[in-house]
């Protein structure tokens, strides 16, 4: 199981047409969407995002067909105790690093979904950024053990808030 | 002014749900250490299992089970357990036919039995719903010490905060151990056959 190496900014702004110089240096990774039936009220997304730029920036929106709302969403263990949080201010991507939205931490959680999400498919989401930066591309559906094999690939950094589980993901 | 007393409403709440919280964590802390009987978990309920069917505390007998408490508006740890209920049945083979799972909304306003089947049947043929009416599902859940608070979201939503671990019963339906959230498979799966032998 390979890690999809997903387009290069460059690629992905001139297939938009909407070339922004701001855009440059936010690079995508492991972009996957959890399969859910038809019947789903919510679907978790992840992404490894890296800023090759020299500025700091934060991810601040996401949106897509596929669901009527996007959230940003941290969830965190207390204890034992689940909790689900929306993230506050963004999430922030500083200069040169790298940030995994990646299960037992942050995610994307949609709703109002449009549909079935079926493994194998994809589905375009946008992600913005504090700096303007506007960043679409394929995310693809897939079971959780396919997305954590492809976390694991893309050397993603562990989830925050010790929520980790499987294999290697602990800090 | 109303203002205010919204002020002190919500203060009250707050320090309501922070001792909750406390309560619950103090409780885990001295179950493990054995300061508190486990005989006072559980307890009988009266519920709707996910084919619409009443189920009883009795379903916990005759083969040790997991139960756990969870919601479908959850993207993360929910599916998450089950999906980690069905790795450790299928890393336990044939033993685990004598095994049994229940997943119980905390979430019962939304999660009727049919959301639940929908929901379960898709990640596992091997984990049952519990629902019905709120009031007895969350006495249910009150019961087995599951804290359970509903957090509003924008936009009107809710999500819930709650206890994730989950339960082991042995074959009398009585609390045995627990397994937790992030816990490796090894020793997941240790607890369960333990129970099985």
């Amino acid at each position: 199981m390979t890690a999809r190496r997903l387009a290069p900014l460059a690629a992905v702004a001139a297939l938009l047409g909407g070339a922004a110089s701001a855009e440059e240096g936010i690079g995508l990774d492991a972009a996957f969407l959890r399969a859910a039936p038809a019947s789903a009220s919510v679907v978790a997304g992840y992404v490894v995002i890296s800023n090759g730029g020299d500025e700091d920036d934060a991810l601040v929106g996401a949106a897509t067909d596929a669901a009527g709302r996007v959230e940003l969403h941290e969830m965190a263990m207390d204890g034992d105790v689940m909790r689900m949080r929306e993230v506050e201010g963004g999430i922030p991507v500083p200069a040169g690093d790298t940030v995994a939205l990646r299960p037992g931490g942050l995610h994307i959680m949609l709703t109002d979904l449009t549909g079935a999400f079926a493994a194998g498919e994809t589905r375009e989401v946008t992600l913005s950024f504090a700096s303007g930066a506007e960043v679409t591309a394929p995310f693809t559906v897939a079971r959780l053990a396919e997305i954590e094999l492809a976390m694991e690939a893309a050397g993603a950094p562990a989830a925050e808030g010790d929520g980790a589980h499987g294999a290697g993901t602990d800090g | 002014m109303a203002d205010r007393g919204r002020v002190v409403l919500w203060g009250a709440l707050a320090v309501a749900a922070v001792a909750l919280g406390l309560g619950t964590r103090l409780f885990y802390d001295r179950m493990e250490s054995g300061a508190v009987g486990v005989a006072d978990l559980g307890g009988p309920f009266e519920l709707v299992d996910h084919d619409g069917e009443p189920i009883t505390e009795a379903a916990f007998e005759g083969h040790p089970s997991a139960l756990f408490f969870g919601f479908t508006h959850c993207p993360e740890i929910c599916p998450t357990t089950v999906y980690e209920i069905e790795t450790w049945m299928q890393a336990l083979g044939p033993e685990a036919d004598e095994f049994r799972a229940y997943f119980v909304t905390v979430d019962p306003e939304r999660d009727t039995p049919a959301v639940l089947k929908a929901y379960l049947e898709y990640q596992s043929d091997r984990v049952t719903g519990i629902s019905g009416p709120p009031e007895d599902v969350l006495a249910m859940a009150d019961d087995w010490r599951v804290y359970h608070n509903r957090v509003p979201l924008e936009g009107g939503d809710y999500t819930m905060d709650h206890t994730s671990l989950v339960y082991l019963l042995d074959e009398d339906g009585a609390y045995a151990d627990l397994i937790r959230y992030g816990e490796e498979e090894e020793s997941a799966v240790a607890k369960i056959r333990a129970l099985l032998d």
